[in-house]
């Protein structure tokens, strides 16, 4: 049974006026559970609209979004988004920061920061819990904005090009985070990126979105082995793949 | 530190070295000043008028910055009640508080309240604006994440609206200041006070004493930049994350 079922999504912007602006004509998807999928696509070719109605923050005309059987707007969906740094909040502590957005809200504070500091030992996450997110490292900043969210076990974890602002060498190091947390803490994670090569690295599927209204140029699964290391980079089946995904990304760009 | 006594001490020079030439009606010299305010200090009316405009001040403040933060929060949030009260509002603002004193004579009367209302109406107005201005600046991604998180009013509030808003606030605030203590010592002069350094001084000058018109100038120098000085201590203490990059 597919964990995340889109079925005939029509989404309209400006629907109201003179030019509306069809994103979504009857766009139908199904992921199965807890897998990563990455969405890649060109600037403007719906993913991030595609990301807003998953997380029930903009309307849609039509369709249909159902999680593990349930409308969107009843289930648990995390979100980080590409600024993750931002989407912290600096007058909290760290601690802090996780319990504000901890589900268990009859716990007390008290009760809520033993939750989370035993939730992170059994997963061997080490966190300066007591100091604030400025006096943290980028690398810190990161695990505990995807600790916020793998804590709550979402249903669906929506990630909206997060690695953009990074250097290369931090990618990678950020990319084995995310894996190893996802490992212990299993969810399905849709990534919107533009970035192939971190599509294919991370994902166990890999979806080509073009031009609007949106289409799917292409569907891969990615079958390397898990976890991803570096050295999977040099891979023949690697490019391979890049070859594949990339051959149907440029498909989905009209004038070159 | 080696700097600012050598700043003081050369305004000094040059204030002895003036008041040799002017005369002495008008500008007495800083040491016939200082012993005067030695003088002063003996005596308990001079902590009462301090105390007075301390008080006054920092009630009306307070009062003030509260009133502006909430009425600026709700503008904030209901955009047509902003737009349909920023023309009005630009208007009220532009009324030198001084001016309005006659009008608050004839609804408060003479007493303590009149002189809280003024010091109070010229921060909550200066507040207002700058809570507005901070509302606008908010981070949308930390509203997106209240949002996400189905965070309720309240929590939206104190977790991520005020703490957004909380340096421009602080930085109306210490505008502010200034403000109140100006519009509070001209209440002090003319809305029939019977304490307060504004009254002090005037008082003084009615009779001619200028040493001690200088000894009320200086200490409400003193005392302005004693309150400013821990409004910026305060800021630093609570809006630790203010300047830090991220």
């Amino acid at each position: 049974m597919p964990n995340l079922a889109i079925t005939n999504l029509t989404k309209i912007y400006n629907a109201q006026s003179k030019n509306p602006q069809l994103v979504f004509d009857n766009f139908s998807l199904e992921i199965k559970s807890n897998i990563i999928v990455a969405v890649v696509g060109v600037n403007g070719c719906g993913k991030t609209t595609l990301l807003n109605c998953l997380a029930d923050l903009i309307p849609f005309e039509l369709g249909r979004i159902k999680i593990d059987d349930k409308d969107n707007q009843n289930t648990k969906i995390g979100f980080v988004f590409q600024n993750y740094r931002e989407s912290l909040l600096p007058w909290l502590k760290n601690i802090d920061n996780v319990a504000c957005t901890l589900e268990q809200s009859t716990l007390s504070k008290l009760e809520k920061h033993v939750y989370i500091k035993n939730w992170a030992v059994e997963r061997n996450i080490v966190l300066p819990w007591g100091s604030y997110p400025y006096q943290c490292s980028g690398g810190q900043q990161q695990l505990l904005a995807l600790v916020r969210e793998f804590i709550n076990q979402p249903k669906l974890l929506l990630m909206d090009e997060p690695f953009t602002a990074l250097d290369y060498e931090k990618r990678l190091a950020w990319r084995q985070q995310l894996e190893l947390l996802w490992q212990k803490c299993p969810t399905t994670i849709i990534l919107v990126s533009h970035d192939i090569e971190e599509a294919i690295y991370l994902a166990d599927e890999v979806i080509v979105l073009g031009n609007q209204p949106t289409k799917i140029f292409g569907h891969y699964t990615i079958d390397l082995p898990r976890p991803r290391v570096p050295v999977l980079l040099q891979s023949e089946k690697f490019s391979e793949l890049y070859r594949k995904v990339s051959q149907s990304f440029l498909q989905t760009i009209p004038v070159l | 530190m080696k700097f600012n006594i050598l700043g003081i001490l050369i305004i000094f020079l040059v204030w002895e070295l003036l008041s040799l030439f002017v005369n002495r009606l008008f500008l007495p010299s800083p040491v016939a000043v200082i012993n005067n305010l030695f003088a002063l200090l003996d005596t308990p009316e001079l902590y009462g008028d301090i105390w007075a405009t301390f008080k006054r001040t920092i009630v009306g403040l307070s009062m003030g910055t509260i009133i502006g933060v909430i009425i600026g929060i709700l503008l904030g949030f209901f955009r047509p009640l902003y737009k349909t009260l920023r023309l009005p509002m630009d208007f009220i603002r532009s009324i030198p508080t001084t001016a309005l004193f006659p009008l608050f004579i004839v609804l408060f009367g003479l007493g303590d309240l009149v002189k809280i209302f003024v010091s109070a109406w010229a921060a909550c107005l200066i507040v207002l604006v700058n809570t507005l201005y901070g509302f606008q600046n908010i981070s949308q991604i930390r509203l997106l994440v209240g949002k996400l998180k189905k965070f309720s009013f309240r929590k939206t509030v104190c977790l991520i609206i005020l703490p957004s808003t909380l340096s421009y606030i602080a930085a109306g605030i210490r505008v502010s200041l200034s403000f109140s203590l100006i519009v509070e010592l001209v209440a002090e002069m003319f809305l029939g006070s019977q304490n307060g350094l504004g009254h002090r001084i005037f008082a003084a000058s009615s009779v001619l004493a200028m040493e001690e018109v200088y000894v009320g100038i200086l200490l409400i120098g003193f005392l302005g930049y004693v309150l400013n000085s821990l409004m910026l201590f305060l800021e630093h203490k609570i809006i630790h994350w203010s300047g830090q990059t991220s």
